[in-house]
């Protein structure tokens, strides 16, 4: 009986301390997702003041938008601002950039920030 | 494609045989050196009775049945600790957002996939780990069963059972045999 007992024992223990993993993938998060914006277009006369504009397909899960510029020397995008909630003003950047490249997503209602669309100016 | 659980419900039956495979030899059992070889080293009861044949074949089965296990088994860890890690990574989302942190929706989706994908490795791992450990048992068992209904080896059987390789000829035709004894 004791040598029973042992023989669990160490079945017991060893089950206890292997690695285990759930029996199915847990479901995707129940969050608000909001679609990237649309018609993403980039205009300037001087590159120095960049007019912005885009479209969104449901703007009521939309809580505000995030609009990036591209990074040209590293091509990562750079947070440029976080406050929109409707259609931009237009971006002075104080120097002339050509080529530069602009980006803006949509962030929704539970904070969930839609792919990223880039557009720079014809 | 199986749940892990049902797995692990398959992994009860060889762990129970195994159990009972190490408790069952009684008292009366005991002056039985060949069993009790066998009980610590599979092959090692065959050995004593002579059977060297048979106890290459359980000891190599039970060394290979074992690095198998072993090695699946880490895979298997392996697989399941990258799986933990990603979902632990996946949850913490929940909380950022709560807190009104902005998480990207690519960055979510990316660790989700790598989540599934290191559920679906250890699926696939947990099936190796358990055919490894039933081989093992099976063979554990086997030699048992094995060195209790065999008798020891006799002269006797030395014509019998010797296994023998030939090539013969006569001149317009080659014949190659082969004879196996356990």
């Amino acid at each position: 009986m004791k040598r029973i007992i042992v023989f669990v024992g160490l079945i017991a223990i060893v089950s206890a301390a292997c690695t285990r993993h759930d029996d199915s993938v847990p479901p995707t998060l129940p969050v608000v997702l909001s679609q990237s914006p649309t018609n993403f277009t980039v205009s300037t006369s001087d590159n120095i003041v960049w007019t912005l504009s885009w479209t969104i397909p449901d703007p009521t899960v939309v809580r505000f938008y995030l609009v990036y510029t591209l990074d040209p020397f590293t091509g990562s995008p750079v947070l440029a601002d976080t406050s929109m909630t409707t259609s931009p003003p237009d971006y002075n950047v104080g120097a002339a950039l050509p080529g530069l490249e602009w980006g803006v997503s949509a962030v929704s209602t539970d904070n969930v920030e839609s792919t990223i669309i880039y557009a720079t100016a014809p | 494609m199986p749940a892990a659980g049902d797995s692990r419900k398959q992994l009860h039956l060889p762990v129970l045989v195994f159990l009972l495979a190490l408790v069952l030899p009684t008292q009366a059992l005991a002056d039985n050196a060949a069993l009790y070889r066998s009980l610590l080293l599979p092959g090692a009861g065959q050995a004593h009775k002579g059977h060297y044949t048979k106890a290459t074949i359980f000891a190599g089965a039970t060394v290979l049945s074992a690095a198998g296990l072993f090695l699946s088994q880490i895979q298997y860890n392996q697989a399941a600790d990258r799986y933990n890690n990603e979902k632990r990574t996946y949850n913490a989302y929940q909380t950022q957002l709560a807190n009104d942190q902005i998480v990207n929706i690519e960055q979510m989706n990316g660790t989700y996939s790598a989540m599934e994908s290191a559920w679906n490795d250890a699926e696939d791992r947990i099936v190796w780990r358990n055919v490894f450990l039933t081989t093992l048992i099976v063979t554990y068992v086997a030699n048992v069963v094995d060195v209790l209904v065999t008798d020891p080896y006799s002269v006797d059987e030395e014509s019998r059972e010797a296994s023998r390789f030939s090539i013969e000829s006569d001149g317009r035709e080659v014949r190659f045999g082969a004879r196996f004894g356990f």
